[in-house]
């Protein structure tokens, strides 16, 4: 284990001499400046356990300088020291948050306790941090975090029908993790050196799905200049995931159900009858009951494709794994950006934890994304969030009584779309939703853009 | 030949010097001298404090030094203490040459309460052990029993043994193998 690190901050030679001689006794690993600004920059740029300030230096006043630590590193204890000592001045620097205000010259037994209760804390801050992230990945299956009950069924239900072959249609809402769950059970499957080939049903225009999935041959339509396999014939001995199944169109859906009962396809415009080896894995975020009943989805594809059902619940109701993902995705943002981020303010916690999340975890990935991009200190605050989640009850209600759910959505998407210059796919992001899920939210609520 | 040099600054018993010698001698494989001078360090007295500076004594001394000193440890009756802390047992060079030890606050009497002959010079030999040390590099240890350990306090100083733990006893003698080959 590496020494403790302790930045010594004061103007005066000898004190500094003194102190850092005394603590390097002590086994610590002391840096001693005189300038408060350079002590600044240096926790901005390096890891300490504990700064000890002077209170009164000529640039920058020891206050001033645990200021800007807090802002900086709000976890890094700071302990002011001085031999002016007033009750003023004390009362300041522990409402600025001074771990300690000690006046020099020291009482060798006081000082020596401080400081070893103040590093011994800081070494249980970081070990706190390391176990939090040992045990998002400890609560990580696959690509899935959650130690919720509802998700430790998903993912035991994901270890039972990965060793089978049957068809699994995953229900569950925009952005809830249902393409991840696909891919854990073809990874866990024994198809999993064969490839996973994935098909956005919904993004796909309808006239152009069917060649997508089947493949097609050279003159089938205007434009078909060469031989295309399509998703299906990828997919061989591997799995094919359709996604948003729920939008395909009842003649797509014909040669489905065709493909899934015969397991055999022609391409467009060919003779010749295909064989695969797939798996099929459907998902989808609409209700295929309510749309069979209204005519939208055929009853018997249905039921070939839902052998095994797989319901992936939405962030709202697995709360609990809010921190977990959390840390999950600021550790992975931080990767990306580079940044050195420590954890998460505990007022930003609060706010994610009671926040409904419409757009599910899409939406909280993009909200850690964000906040990572924008963070200026140690930890990610809750100023760092985007505004939209920090808008006070009043401000979101302002002067309305009541909302069911649904006029919340339609004001919240509104909303994105006006800050966003109804910019869909920007709106999107911040919505964590596709682009196709705002689309038919749009149309749904019939939102216009005022001219 | 190299030597520990011993030297008493102000009024020290040379008898206790010489007890304090005998118990240094079963850890340290060098041949003590001991050098007496009576005169008080001044210059490095702080009157606002009415205490002087340990570390000013120290630069005094490593100015005195002989050439066949290995390591000098000064004993003083006056209080010593440091621009930070208000008082100090002792103070060393870390991986250095001096060290200095004061008795003033290791006597029973400056607690109020009767002399105990044995116990000063107990506490003496451990702390001129603990300083000397800091002069071959040893750091505090966590150790309470270990002659290493930190004592803002008498009640820790008589708490410790007069040896260094395992691991302490590990790293001084590497070092001062280091030290015999290094002047080989």
């Amino acid at each position: 284990m590496g020494k403790n690190r302790i930045l010594v901050v004061d103007d005066e030679e000898i004190m500094r001499s003194s102190l850092s001689d005394w603590l390097r006794e002590d086994g610590y690993d002391v840096l001693a400046i005189e300038d408060g600004y350079k002590a600044i920059d240096l926790v901005k740029e390096e890891e300490w356990d504990l700064a000890v300030v002077d209170l009164k230096m000529p640039k920058i006043d020891g206050l001033e300088v645990l200021k800007q630590i807090n802002k900086i590193k709000p976890k890094l204890p700071v302990i002011i020291i001085t031999a002016y000592a007033t009750v003023d001045t004390a009362v300041v620097a522990m409402k600025e948050g001074a771990a300690d205000y000690i006046v020099k010259p020291f009482n060798p037994e006081e000082i020596s306790f401080v400081i070893a209760k103040l590093v011994e804390h800081q070494r249980l801050v970081k070990e706190n941090i390391r176990l939090r992230r040992a045990l998002a990945k400890r609560f990580q299956f696959q690509d899935l975090v959650g130690k919720s009950a509802k998700m430790l069924d998903v993912i035991e239900m994901i270890k039972t029908v990965a060793t089978t072959k049957s068809t699994v249609l995953i229900k569950g809402e925009s952005g809830t993790g249902k393409e991840l769950v696909a891919r854990a059970i073809h990874e866990l499957s024994p198809r999993n050196k064969h490839p996973f080939i994935a098909a956005a049903c919904g993004a796909i225009p309808e006239t152009l799905l069917e060649a997508e999935l089947f493949g097609y041959e050279k003159g089938a339509f205007t434009g078909a200049t060469s031989q295309h396999r399509g998703r299906i014939e990828l997919a061989d001995k591997g799995t094919l995931f359709l996604d948003e199944i729920g939008d395909i169109s009842l003649k797509t859906q014909v040669d489905l159900l065709r493909f899934l009962q015969e397991r055999e396809f022609r391409r467009v415009g060919g003779k010749e009858i295909l064989t695969v080896d797939i798996r099929i894995i459907a998902a989808t975020n609409k209700n295929l009951e309510d749309m069979i009943a209204s005519g939208e989805f055929r009853e018997d594809l249905y039921y070939r494709l839902n052998v095994i059902n797989i319901v992936v619940p939405p962030l709202r109701e697995r709360r609990e794994d809010i921190p977990l993902l959390a840390d999950h995705f600021l550790e992975k943002y931080c990767l990306d950006t580079g940044k050195k981020i420590d954890g998460i303010s505990e007022q930003l916690m609060k706010v994610i934890m009671e926040y409904d999340w419409p757009g599910n975890i899409r939406q909280l990935e993009n909200t850690i994304e964000h906040a990572v991009v924008v963070a200026k200190e140690s930890e990610i605050q809750k100023e760092d969030l985007p505004e939209y989640l920090t808008l006070s009850k009043a401000e979101v209600d302002k002067g309305e009584a009541s909302h069911s759910l649904e006029d919340l959505e339609k004001k919240h998407i509104l909303h994105t779309l006006q800050t966003n210059r109804w910019n869909v796919k920007k709106s999107a992001q911040v919505l964590g939703i596709n682009r196709v899920t705002l689309y038919n939210k749009i149309k749904k609520y019939a939102l216009k853009q005022d001219k | 030949m190299k030597y520990f040099y011993v030297k008493s600054m102000g009024t020290v018993d040379i008898h206790l010097l010489q007890e304090l010698c005998e118990g240094l001698q079963a850890l340290f494989p060098y041949p003590f001298r001991i050098v007496q001078n009576m005169s008080y360090p001044l210059y490095a007295f702080e009157p606002r404090r009415s205490q002087y500076y340990a570390k000013k004594i120290i630069e005094q001394l490593l100015c005195e030094i002989p050439g066949d000193c290995e390591k000098m440890l000064c004993v003083t009756d006056v209080d010593l203490c440091t621009p930070v802390l208000t008082f100090v047992f002792g103070e060393a060079q870390l991986d250095g040459k001096v060290a200095i030890v004061s008795l003033n606050r290791l006597r029973q009497e400056f607690y109020a309460l009767p002399s105990d002959c044995a116990m000063l010079k107990d506490r003496l030999v451990k702390e001129c052990i603990h300083e000397l040390g800091h002069c071959y590099g040893l750091y505090h240890c966590h150790d309470s029993q270990c002659v290493m350990f930190l004592s803002n306090n008498l009640i820790s100083v008589d708490n410790k043994q007069r040896d260094f733990c395992d691991q302490c006893k590990e790293f001084f003698r590497t070092k001062i193998i280091k030290e015999t080959h290094g002047q080989e």
